[in-house]
């Protein structure tokens, strides 16, 4: 019996950690956020999170709450009308605005702690800008974002058990690729969309 | 804030610019009338710019703003010998002076030489008390370095002396908010909407704020002030139209059952069919998705 919440693997796809990278990479100086995509598998006693995509909401303020339920709104109504009906949200990504804060923020808990209402191994990953950094010089296998995992009633980093890889090895090396290209550009966000609806925020034309 | 054609304009002209078809001074100086932060593409193309003679000589007088503007880009970017060498000419034309001092400060601060920016500063500060860029540039400081409070502290005293700087009380709502004090955000927002009653953008940032705020008088408010955002924008403002769905679906559920209110359905129900005619025409793959999602806004705002 697994005490003090579930332990699983978290498998980030390629579309989801180069997409939430990008987003952070546009707004350099702003603090973004978004909504991580999958689907819940088990096997063999522990369970594994696919990560599939990720829909970057906000940059700049991220503690206002009426755009945030309406974007979460709209994201369960389209993965709910979609064709896959595994796919549900199941995390939430932040990105501080200070280029060496790794402290997760209250804003990002409150919404993790919303997410892990409707899905109990509901992660958050949190950018880390160093490693980021460091990646564009020295290329690794390694994530540059932290998994945290609601464990009783905090928010831990790593979470006792869990584990958080890159399911394709290219990741790092396709992300490198498009940074220097400055495929970042055309990331667009819930917030750009407002701003002009014809801007699409499942990104479509993203990875072409 | 920009508008939807500057935007455009603006767009326009990076793409000319970084694809080689010249027309930079138009570029800079467009930027540097929106007041955006496009600094990469400025850094790169500004530095090109003021490495060529010829260029130098055309841009006249305006030589010496563009130095500054490409210095501040190089900064943001972290290109600080290229800053410095701006900064440097600057400081031979201009020598002691006020604004070129400041950039020194900005230099040391994007070194993240906090103490010697701080003496930049101070030294500017003592010499002219009403230097209001290097006022904000210490508040800056502080919140580069994660100081929240003290940049609170900092900008709360500023706005004793300075209190019709509309910007620093923008700064000031969103710091409080982001530290989720939003009453205090509240009063920042008040006395913005008291000195600019019909910018549209600080109805809509008090609207967000009393929405997050939560309970039935403060979603009451809130609805009035998306209300007015739409009037002052034209109808135009999506978040304010988005706003009206979700206050009227909150406002009836935080009353309980039984008793709806006949405003919020017509209200929600224009405001719906603006969204949908809006997003059938310039977003037509989302307008089922859309509709779909206000027709649940719609009946939670009556049941």
């Amino acid at each position: 019996m697994v005490v003090g919440g579930p332990m699983a693997t978290y498998d980030l796809r390629q579309t989801a950690y180069v997409k939430l990278v990008l987003h952070a990479l546009k707004h350099t100086s702003c603090a973004v956020n978004g909504v991580l995509i999958g689907r819940i598998g088990k096997g063999d006693g522990e369970s594994t999170v696919e990560v599939t995509d990720c829909v970057p909401l906000f940059h700049g303020q991220l503690g206002l709450l009426p755009m945030l339920e309406l974007a979460l709104s709209l994201v369960d109504e389209h993965l709910a009308a979609g064709q896959d009906r595994s796919l549900q949200i199941v995390g939430y990504y932040h990105a501080n605005e200070q280029f060496d804060n790794l402290e997760l923020s209250s804003i990002a808990k409150k919404i993790g702690d919303q997410i892990v209402r409707y899905c109990s191994q509901g992660a958050i990953l949190l950018l880390d800008n160093k490693r980021l950094q460091a990646l564009a010089k020295e290329n690794t296998n390694a994530p540059v974002v932290q998994l945290y995992v609601k464990e009783g009633s905090s928010w831990k980093l790593g979470g006792s058990g869990s584990e958080l890889r890159l399911k394709e090895t290219m990741a790092n090396s396709i992300l490198n690729d498009y940074r220097k290209e400055k495929r970042e550009v055309r990331v667009v966000d819930f917030d750009e969309h407002l701003d002009d609806v014809s801007k699409d925020w499942l990104n479509p034309t993203l990875f072409n | 804030m920009v508008g939807a054609s500057e935007e455009r304009e603006l767009e326009r002209l990076e793409k000319q610019v970084e694809e080689g078809g010249g027309g930079v001074v138009e570029y800079l100086s467009l930027v540097r009338k929106l007041k955006v932060r496009r600094s990469n593409i400025v850094a790169k193309h500004g530095l090109q710019l003021l490495n060529q003679a010829s260029a130098r000589s055309k841009l006249g007088s305006d030589l010496w703003t563009v130095y500054e503007q490409v210095a501040i880009a190089c900064m943001d970017c972290h290109a600080l010998d290229s800053a410095k060498k701006c900064i440097n000419a600057l400081d031979s034309k201009f020598p002691d002076s006020m604004r070129v001092g400041r950039l020194e400060g900005m230099w040391y601060e994007a070194k993240g030489s906090w103490q010697k920016a701080e003496k930049v500063y101070s030294n500017l500060l003592s010499e002219n008390p009403s230097d209001t860029v290097a006022h904000k540039r210490r508040i800056a400081m502080a919140k580069a370095q994660g100081n929240m409070t003290v940049a609170v502290e900092g900008l709360n005293k500023y706005l004793e002396t300075f209190m019709a700087d509309y910007d620093a009380w923008r700064e000031l709502a969103d710091i409080y908010t982001s530290l989720q004090m939003y009453k205090q955000a509240g009063f920042c927002f008040e006395e913005l909407i008291l000195s600019q009653p019909t910018n549209a953008l600080y109805h809509l940032g008090y609207a967000e704020l009393l929405y997050t705020m939560g309970g039935i008088d403060n979603l009451r408010t809130a609805r009035k002030y998306y209300a007015s955002t739409i009037e002052l924008s034209g109808g135009k403002n999506m978040r304010a139209l988005y706003g009206v769905c979700l206050c009227g679906a909150a406002i009836n559920q935080a009353r309980g059952r039984g008793r709806t209110e006949e405003e919020s359905q017509e209200l929600v129900s224009l405001a719906a069919s603006v969204l949908v005619k809006k997003y059938k025409e310039k977003a037509s793959s989302k307008a089922g998705l859309v509709s779909s999602i206000l027709d649940k806004y719609k009946q939670l705002a009556v049941a």
